[in-house]
């Protein structure tokens, strides 16, 4: 078993963290008598996480009989759970559960990997989004290019700037400020 | 024959015994008469001793009460005597008193209009003079002010009105962004928000963030 894919546990860190010390209480109880592993996951998880887990077990061929074998299971998603990367994205918007799955899924798609999303919300980015990750920072968000509209709007313009802003606004990339 | 003589004895003791006896209770009767008497004695000088006490009683309290209202009666009538004579001093002294303030008041009503009149020659007098060098002062004051102050004030005034203008147009600035921004971020559709940071994600991917 290389990588286990969790993303149908959860999205976001704060979600991972939860996670990680719920699934960390149930281990804790493995080895005591009448441990039931369905009944106990489902009591901290819900049925529907439950049965996902199920599964996933039974992709892994980890058997329920032997404990063991499931705590070094669960210890190694633990484990993964904090090796995952995190990306802080800054929105202009509060993101639905569908939008946050769609950005996870994005994730996993294009990267081969889930990556842990950490949401800000700034109405003041307007729209798009700022993207911090390995120290690495890039803003996508239309509030520089809505500010520069603005000043130009309100400061009497020369037709050749306004024109020059319009192009520049068509493929206008995002620009890395810093690396921390 | 022995006993005869011890019988006689024996009868005179006994006879002398019964009279000693008989004389005895009438000494102790008498004696109780007596006491009798003197008790009736006491009594009845007790008895006269308490009428006389009590007749003198009523006798006095009849002094004392005859007494009380004579004085009271002279009392009322020096009352009565003294509250006319004091409202008669004080009737005369009410209207001797009206007379002088009446006097008074005329006296000092005509010195204080003499006063006024003098006093009022004399202010006008000065106030002419007050007034005419207050308007000299004025001309040269408003002269000061066209030649040195107003050129400064209407600097400053300029200054302050372009520092205004500078502010209200940050202001509005502020209100417009905002107000844009807010407005900018409701009219996107949730759909739209969603591509657009669709977007910015892919663009990140191609300038390496991820890696």
């Amino acid at each position: 078993m290389d990588s286990i894919d969790l993303s149908a546990f959860f999205i976001t860190k704060a979600q991972a963290t939860d996670f990680s010390s719920r699934l960390s209480a149930v281990v804790e109880k493995i080895f005591e008598t009448n441990f039931n592993f369905e009944d106990a996951f489902s009591k901290e998880f819900g049925m529907k996480k439950k049965d996902t887990f199920m599964s996933l077990l039974r992709t892994n061929n980890i058997t329920l009989q032997a404990d063991s074998e499931v705590k070094n299971f669960l210890d190694k998603i633990i484990t993964t759970i904090s090796s995952l990367p995190v990306v802080s994205l800054t929105l202009a918007f509060e993101p639905s559960d569908q939008t946050l799955i769609a950005i996870s899924q994005w994730f996993v798609m294009n990267m081969h990997k889930q990556f842990l999303l950490d949401i800000t919300i700034d109405k003041k980015l307007i729209a798009g989004a700022t993207v911090n990750c390995n120290g690495k920072h890039a803003d996508f968000s239309i509030r520089l290019l809505f500010e520069n509209i603005l000043k130009e709007m309100l400061s009497p313009p020369s037709s050749s700037s306004v024109e020059q802003l319009q192009h520049s606004s068509h493929d206008q990339p995002g620009h890395i400020v810093g690396v921390t | 024959m022995p006993n005869l003589p011890f019988q006689i004895i024996t009868t005179t003791a006994d006879i002398a015994v019964f009279v000693f006896v008989i004389y005895y209770l009438w000494r102790v009767h008498k004696k109780e008469k007596t006491l009798e008497k003197k008790e009736n004695k006491v009594d009845t000088q007790y008895h006269q001793i308490v009428d006389d006490a009590l007749s003198r009683e009523r006798k006095i309290l009849e002094d004392a009460t005859s007494e009380a209202d004579q004085i009271i009666t002279s009392a009322e009538y020096v009352n009565k005597n003294s509250t006319e004579e004091v409202n008669q001093a004080l009737h005369v002294l009410v209207t001797d008193i009206e007379k002088e303030a009446v006097e008074t008041a005329k006296e000092f009503t005509s010195s204080y209009s003499s006063s006024l009149k003098q006093l009022t020659g004399e202010s006008l007098t000065e106030f002419q003079t007050i007034i005419k060098e207050l308007v000299a002062d004025l001309q040269r004051q408003t002269l000061e002010f066209r030649q040195t102050m107003l050129p400064q004030l209407e600097k400053e005034l300029e200054a302050y009105k372009e520092n205004r203008m500078k502010q209200a147009d940050e202001l509005t600035m502020k209100i417009i962004q905002k107000a844009s921004q807010d407005i900018f971020n409701k009219s996107i559709s949730s759909d739209d928000h969603q591509k657009l940071v669709m977007d910015s994600l892919e663009k990140a991917k191609k300038e390496g963030v991820f890696e």
